[in-house]
């Protein structure tokens, strides 16, 4: 049982550690808020089953038409390039994003 | 009133009555549609308000989360938000029933709105707006209909029993006019009869030829049948049932000499009588058992067939007078102890005969029961 507990204690922290270098480097880099852009998404895609997919086939192919970010981002950055991670490391870092920023369960 | 005039009211009144409640019961409903109608509009306008308030309140808080978590709540009305795939993000609502394809409904004690929002801040596509029923409004609906619906029916129920007092008014005035031509008639044929019976019975017949004692016995046969419709008509019009008069009684003797009585009328028609009967005592006005004897062996005489039979029984209190006459139609026979019924144009009479015996069986707690087959005959039968 405490191994148990210890093994999923540790892919977390992996998981949280895959997270950090796949977003939130990048998101820091270009002083992009990871929390405004989930309030942003959230806006537009409700869910987290549909919030979840809408956010990774944007990160496989980016479209400004499809995009969140603000005018001024999209000015700065286009072309979008897409995220070269594989697919279930993304899908994993998407995980980690709703589970961190989700109102469900953080309302009082 | 008499039995058929007060069927007819009856039937009227209740065709009426049932109308009546059907009009009554159509515009409670429609009443009660549109109130509901009125009343879910009501409530939906000012929930409407609500969610308003309710969406500014969500975009307030999503532009300002995490700094304000606390979702906005009011002492008005109670809500929740669900996102689009029907999950709960957060509720105050008491009620436990949801349902995301309605607009407004009531759960428990509580009505419930639901506005689907374009923009899903915090996440939320559906936002229920909760308030407590206002019992009042429905309790209202339900009064005046109770209150209105009662007074509508009074005034036409009472509408209804003139009217139904108006529709069988001729029908009235006919039996009246009736009743009263066979009360005068009653009257003016009681002397008559008598002196004929008289000086038929002073006849002294030893003088007369083989023919002509024969057509006095046809006069006989034609005053004892007019004697029996006087008294007939007697006790329809002007005599009263009552026990004054009982006494015991053997009826096998009253039959025998009813039977008698009627001795000629059969002669006339060739009718052979069959009689087996034993003694049984009742206790009864031995003149009204006489209507009630005379009645029905007149009947079975008068609707028999030349050469027919009549057999009259009585044991252990049953009586049973059966004819070979010319019976009656099935439909028919429930009918034939209603006055003034007749089933047979060509024989005479008033048809008051069966209704007589009708009274006296109701007022001695007498059971009849009348078996027939057209052109067989009739059996009746008689049970103390």
């Amino acid at each position: 049982m405490v191994i148990r507990y210890f093994l999923t204690a540790l892919l977390l922290v992996v998981a949280n550690a895959d997270f950090t270098t796949d977003c939130v480097a990048c998101h820091m880099q270009k002083k992009v808020d990871l929390r405004k852009t989930f309030m942003n998404a959230l806006l537009v895609y409700g869910g987290e089953n549909n919030f979840k997919t809408a956010l990774f086939y944007y990160c496989k192919n980016p479209q400004p038409m499809t995009s969140v970010m603000s005018e001024e981002f999209l000015k700065k950055y286009l072309p979008l390039n897409a995220i070269q991670i594989d697919s279930m490391r993304l899908k994993k870092d998407i995980d980690i994003y709703w589970e961190k920023y989700k109102i469900k369960g953080n309302l009082k | 009133m008499l039995s058929s005039e007060k069927k007819v009211f009856r039937r009227f009144l209740t065709v009426y009555i049932i109308l009546v409640t059907t009009v009554i019961v159509s515009i409670s409903i429609i009443y009660y549609n549109s109130s509901v109608e009125r009343i879910n509009l009501q409530y939906k306008s000012l929930m409407q308000e609500f969610a308003s308030l309710q969406i500014k309140r969500i975009k307030w808080l999503h532009n300002h989360y995490p700094k304000y978590n606390k979702y906005p709540r009011d002492d008005r009305y109670n809500s929740a938000i669900y996102d689009l795939e029907y999950e709960e993000i957060f509720s105050t609502l008491k009620s436990k029933n949801i349902f995301f394809n309605k607009r407004l409904y009531f759960s428990g004690s509580y009505a419930v709105y639901v506005e689907v929002l374009s923009d899903y801040y915090l996440g939320a596509k559906y936002l229920f707006i909760e308030v407590p029923k206002n019992g009042a409004l429905i309790s209202k609906v339900y009064r005046n209909i109770a209150i209105f619906g009662l007074l509508a029916f009074i005034i036409l129920f009472i509408l209804g029993y003139y009217l139904a007092k108006m529709f069988i008014k001729p029908m009235k005035d006919s039996l009246d006019l009736l009743d009263c031509f066979i009360k005068d008639t009653t009257h003016e044929i009681n002397t008559p009869i008598s002196i004929i019976n008289s000086n038929i019975e002073m006849l002294n017949l030893d003088n007369l030829s083989a023919k002509n004692r024969k057509k006095i016995d046809r006069v006989k046969i034609a005053s004892r049948t007019l004697e029996n419709i006087y008294k007939d008509l007697k006790f329809v019009t002007l005599s009263d049932i009552s026990r004054s008069l009982d006494s015991e009684f053997n009826l096998k003797d009253l039959i025998e000499e009813r039977v008698d009585y009627f001795f000629m009328h059969m002669e006339s028609k060739k009718i052979v009588k069959e009689l087996k009967l034993e003694d049984f005592i009742v206790k009864g006005d031995r003149e009204l058992y006489a209507r009630f004897i005379d009645n029905i062996v007149s009947n079975a005489i008068k609707y028999n067939r030349v050469g027919g039979k009549i057999e009259i029984s009585l044991s252990n209190g049953v009586l049973i007078i059966e004819d070979s006459g010319v019976g009656i139609d099935k439909r028919n026979i429930d009918l034939i102890f209603t006055r003034y019924s007749r089933f047979s144009e060509h024989e005479g009479g008033f048809g008051i005969g069966l209704s007589i015996v009708k009274r006296i069986a109701e007022f001695y707690n007498i059971k009849i029961e009348v078996q027939s087959e057209k052109n067989k005959g009739t059996r009746f039968i008689i049970k103390w």
